[in-house]
């Protein structure tokens, strides 16, 4: 187990961090999926109590992963927010705090479904809304996992939230969110605090790479298993 | 009371009350009972109390025609009485059941039919039709049959409050169903609202004779109770008669097993004479099973026997109470869903199939049968393997001692504490310290503190401690010293969220042309695919496929895949039947077999003595024992299941402090057994306090996943406090937006909430429901006591035997996670190269 993982993936050098980020070098970009800030704020206007920090942990995760890789672009493969209600005052704040402690840093969403339905960002914030199926040298970004366009060598995207349920007959350690490689198609884990996470079952040619924490292990898939029921 | 004297002109006078209901039980053919006299008595005093026995005769009655007396005293002109004006409301009645309300209504209707009375009595229950449920909201019936959820439900109503305020009486039925849950907190909660509103309030319960009769009591009329409280016993002279069925060739039963289709045919051969049976087994699967059985065995039942158990479709199980009603049944195949409920006459056999698990349970299931007072009770027990019949011996000791099961009380849970205030801020709103004195009247919140209750306030009114922020969030709103809900979408939203019940979501089984046969969890659904076939509701069926949250299936031929294990109460065994198995296994180590049943185990005890030991009372025995899955060591505490689970995991993990080494753990409700690949060192973890109680809590903590059980537990308190919320009135679109699983509330609460008194909560349960740790102290204790007799059987010993079989599934650990993921990741690999 380490706290990243150096792969090389249709050619292209990715460094996978156990914070449940993707560090591209050759770009210094790093890229995230579904942050869901604002969701506990959501859950409070309708009254359910849910307590404040999980966006400034969420935030916090994120802060570590640019610190440490140094990076000059930050990307978000969708749901940035969770819903219109989630912009709530303190929220906004938070997310603020990240725009300027990295001032010189790009920042950049892919819209993903939660966003539809939060409508326009703040006109101040430095954050470029790009569409969805733009391809940076070769990668292309997206926030729903798809057919990869021809043209790209790999598609990046979020929504999913993947994880994998990683038991035998003796022991189990409950589902655990995962990088899945699927098709050419590389699905990340939310990095939100407040997310779930959904039971994908990878196929034997598949890879996948296990979040235990914040460190990563690299998952073989049992070749003609059945799919796990 | 003598009679007084009869004055001259009878003609002048109405009849007396006393005489109208001893004419009412001349026309049924029967006499009143002294104990149905006394609750009369006392009812008419203004007294309060509970009514007991064991099983059901005549407690409707002595409890239903008090009011009734009460008012024909009252209202003593017949001239004046007008169905068409009847009086207010006067009593409320809770029957722990809905699908109870339909009979119970029936069976309180027949003296106020008898008797002419212009009551009006009606049922209010989730499954009562809206329109008949908004015409009682204008003008509530004199007496309303109800379950302690649409009671809550009733007291967000303000415009209710004045006429709840008439209420004379609640008469609490199956008490003893609801004592010890939190449904039965829910209760106390209601009914100290009710007492406020009425301090005159009399409170009655019906309930089984429990080992914890005064404390039952206690929770029901609460502290502060207007008149005097009576305990009230029933009818005692009821003659019960239990018997085994032993099997014919008890060499080759088998030493362990569950389903006991073995035993089939005696069965058969014992339901030939009787007139109609209820077979009690102890899972809703099982019942499938030994229903498929029996109509094998005897093809020509078909149609005389059925099946009956809580998944199955609301119509069916109609049907087949209504069989038994009529007697037109001869066996019904059922759970604990037939342990409720109007008695059927023509039952004149109860069958047990497995364990009772509880002295108390069994004698209560023998009552259903033989339901006239002078007719005997009979029950049939059904081994399921050859211990079995010990625990049968040792429950037939239990009864005839009198030592039967108390219902464990649950201590001031906040979850439900929460949902009743914010009830009361819907209906009519309250200040702090009046709801807070009213409260504390409950026997279950009498020693809430003043911070707990402050903290409930915070919790309903800003959504946590007022330490910790959670702006936005608004469910009551203070006015100056007021707390209220104005808000008409939380209000509707707290109604429809009312209850502590929490389910496994489940789906509909159907046939494709849309008959319904009942439910089943989407757990279990989802591990079908389309084109098994499984047994459901006593029927072969295949699943078609799953479609807007019902699962379509067609009839089929040929033999099940599987039958739906739904999850339920894995129940122990009581301690008081531990205690009685531990006194039956010292009368046979002393050589004395007593009874039929143990009579017939006389060559396994041989066996069990001469391979190795048999436990004498005072004394723990531990077998040592290498197999080819490894070292096994078994050891037998008998004080039931889940204490066994909690002590494996203890011992598993003091253990693994000595040496490296990983278990893989059984238990039931006799011992559990510990494997390793490496020999155990148990004369070394002896020695080194492996059975002591110091640093217990500490150690149970460390030892079992004890979050894991907690987030569990969570899932259940999130729900009753309002945290997760199941469905929302009149939203058409989805509400993607608003689902977390209860697994991500704990942790959010737990990582910036710590302190939130929920999460205690549900580590609190954890350990008390779930871990029993005080009876784990105590077996320890005991434990402490006791000679520990350490063999080495040449081979698995009849009690060792139903644990091996068992499949292992615990596992304690001192390796590391990482090694735990490589072997998981090497089992793996190895699986695959051999595929």
């Amino acid at each position: 187990m380490s706290k990243f993982i150096e792969t090389r993936i249709a050619g292209i050098e990715l460094m996978l961090l156990g914070d449940r980020g993707v560090y591209w070098d050759a770009h210094r970009t790093l890229f995230i999926a579904d942050t869901h800030f604002g969701k506990e704020a959501t859950f409070r206007r309708n009254g359910m109590p849910v307590p404040r920090g999980s966006t400034v942990g969420t935030l916090k995760t994120i802060c570590r992963m640019m610190d440490r890789t140094e990076s000059e672009r930050l990307v978000i493969l969708g749901d940035m927010f969770h819903a219109r209600s989630s912009l709530s005052p303190d929220v906004c704040e938070s997310v603020e705090a990240l725009f300027s402690r990295y001032p010189k840093v790009e920042f950049t969403l892919v819209p993903g479904n939660h966003d539809a339905h939060v409508g326009h960002l703040p006109q101040r914030w430095p954050i470029d809304v790009i569409e969805s199926g733009k391809i940076i040298d070769g990668i292309s970004l997206a926030h729903h996992p798809g057919e990869k366009p021809s043209t790209a060598k790999l598609m990046m995207c979020g929504h999913l939230h993947p994880a994998v349920r990683f038991e035998s007959d003796t022991d189990r350690l409950g589902k655990l969110p995962c990088f899945w490689l699927s098709k050419g198609c590389l699905v990340l884990p939310a990095v939100g605090e407040f997310t779930g996470t959904h039971r994908v079952h990878p196929k034997p040619e598949d890879q996948t790479w296990l979040v235990l924490e914040d460190e990563l292990l690299e998952y073989r898939q049992r070749p003609n298993a059945k799919r796990s029921r | 009371m003598p009679d007084t004297i009869t004055p001259k002109s009878p003609r002048a006078r109405p009849p007396k009350p006393r005489h109208e209901v001893q004419r009412f039980f001349d026309a049924l053919g029967w006499k009143a009972f002294r104990f149905q006299r006394s609750t009369w008595r006392s009812y008419l005093d203004g007294s309060s109390g509970l009514v007991h026995s064991a099983t059901g005769t005549g407690k409707t009655l002595a409890v239903w025609m008090g009011p009734i007396l009460k008012w024909l005293k009252d209202n003593p002109d017949r001239q004046k009485w007008n169905p068409k004006r009847p009086p207010p409301l006067k009593v409320i009645w809770i029957t722990p059941q809905r699908a109870l309300a339909g009979d119970t209504e029936q069976s309180l209707r027949a003296p106020l039919d008898f008797l002419n009375l212009p009551w009006r009595l009606e049922s209010r229950t989730s499954d009562s039709k809206a329109s008949a449920k908004a015409r009682q909201l204008k003008k509530l019936p004199t007496a309303l049959v109800t379950t302690p959820e649409s009671l809550s439900l009733m007291l967000t109503h303000q415009n209710l409050l004045e006429q709840l305020a008439g209420v004379e009486a609640v008469i609490v039925d199956e008490w003893h169903e609801l004592l010890g849950t939190k449904r039965g907190i829910q209760t106390e909660l209601a009914l100290s609202r009710l007492r406020k509103l009425n301090p005159q309030l009399r409170t009655w319960g019906v309930s089984a004779t429990l080992g914890n009769l005064e404390e039952a009591r206690d929770a029901l009329v609460g502290r502060q109770p207007a008149g005097e409280v009576r305990i009230i016993e029933g009818y005692k002279n009821k003659k019960t008669k239990l018997e085994s069925i032993i099997p014919a060739k008890i060499e080759s039963f088998p030493w362990s097993g569950h389903i006991g289709t073995k035993m089939v045919p005696q069965v058969a051969e014992r339901l030939e004479h009787v007139h109609s049976a209820l077979v009690f087994a102890n899972t809703r699967s099982q019942t499938e099973i030994w229903y498929q059985h029996l109509l094998k065995q005897r093809p020509d039942w078909a149609g005389k026997i059925a099946l009956h158990h809580g998944s199955l479709d609301r119509s069916v199980r109609s049907w087949v109470e209504s069989g038994l009603r009529a007697g037109s049944l001869r066996a019904v195949v059922c759970t604990s869903s037939l342990d409720l409920g109007v008695d059927f006459t023509a039952v004149d056999l109860v069958v047990q199939i497995g364990s009772p698990k509880g002295a108390a349970r069994l004698l209560q299931r023998a009552g259903r049968s033989g339901h006239q007072p002078d007719a005997t009770s009979r029950l049939a027990f059904v081994p399921t393997n050859a211990l079995e019949l010990i625990e049968l011996a040792a429950a037939q000791d239990a009864i005839r001692a009198g030592r039967l099961e108390s219902r464990p009380l649950l201590g001031k849970p906040l979850d439900v504490l929460a949902q009743h205030v914010v009830t009361v801020a819907i209906g009519g709103g309250f200040t702090s310290q009046e709801l807070l004195n009213e409260v504390r009247s409950t026997l279950a919140y009498q020693s809430l503190t003043d911070d707990e209750w402050q903290w409930v306030l915070d919790f309903v009114v800003q959504g946590g401690s007022s330490l910790t922020a959670y702006p936005e969030y608004h469910r009551v709103k203070v006015n100056g010293d007021t707390y209220q809900v104005t808000e008409r979408r939380t209000a509707s939203m707290h109604r429809m969220n009312i209850g502590t019940i929490v389910s496994d979501a489940s789906m509909q089984v159907k046939y494709m042309k849309g008959a319904t046969l009942g439910r089943v969890e989407e757990y279990f659904l989802s591990r079908l695919n389309p084109g098994d076939k499984f047994l459901f509701a006593g029927k072969l069926v295949q699943l078609v496929r799953v479609q807007d949250n019902a699962a379509y299936v067609r009839r089929a031929k040929g033999t099940p895949d599987t039958v739906p294990r739904w999850m339920g109460g894995r129940m122990p065994l009581s301690s008081e039947l531990s205690d009685a198995l531990r006194n039956k296994l010292q009368e046979a180590a002393d050589g004395k077999l007593i009874g039929r049943e143990m009579k017939a185990l006389k060559r396994l005890f041989q066996i069990q003595e001469r391979w190795s030991a048999i436990p004498g009372q005072n004394e723990l025995l531990i077998e040592r024992i290498q197999t080819k899955g490894g070292h096994q060591l078994f050891v037998f505490p008998f004080e039931g299941r889940l204490v066994h689970e909690g002590l494996a995991a203890l011992w598993a993990y003091r253990i693994s402090r000595l040496q490296k080494i990983t278990f893989t753990m059984a238990c039931n409700d006799y011992g559990v057994v510990l494997q390793s690949p490496q020999p155990i060192p148990i004369d070394e973890a002896i020695r080194s306090g492996l059975f002591s109680t110091d640093d217990l809590l500490p150690d149970i903590l460390a030892s079992l996943n004890s979050t894991e059980m907690a987030k569990r537990q969570f899932r259940q308190i999130a729900r009753v406090a309002g945290l997760v919320h199941p469905g929302y009135p009149n939203s058409r679109k989805s509400n993607k937006n608003l689902q977390a699983s209860s697994n991500l509330f704990f942790d959010v609460f737990a990582q910036y909430d710590p302190e939130n008194l929920l999460l205690l909560q549900s580590r609190r349960e954890v350990l008390e429901q779930q871990l029993e740790t005080s009876r784990m102290v105590s077996a320890l204790e005991r434990i402490g006591r006791s000679r520990i007799v350490v063999t080495d059987p040449p081979k698995v010993t009849p009690l060792a035997f139903p644990l091996l079989v068992d499949k292992l599934r615990e596992r304690v650990s001192s390796e590391s996670l990482e090694d735990r993921i490589a072997r998981l990741q090497a089992q793996c690999e190895k699986a695959a190269l051999k595929d």
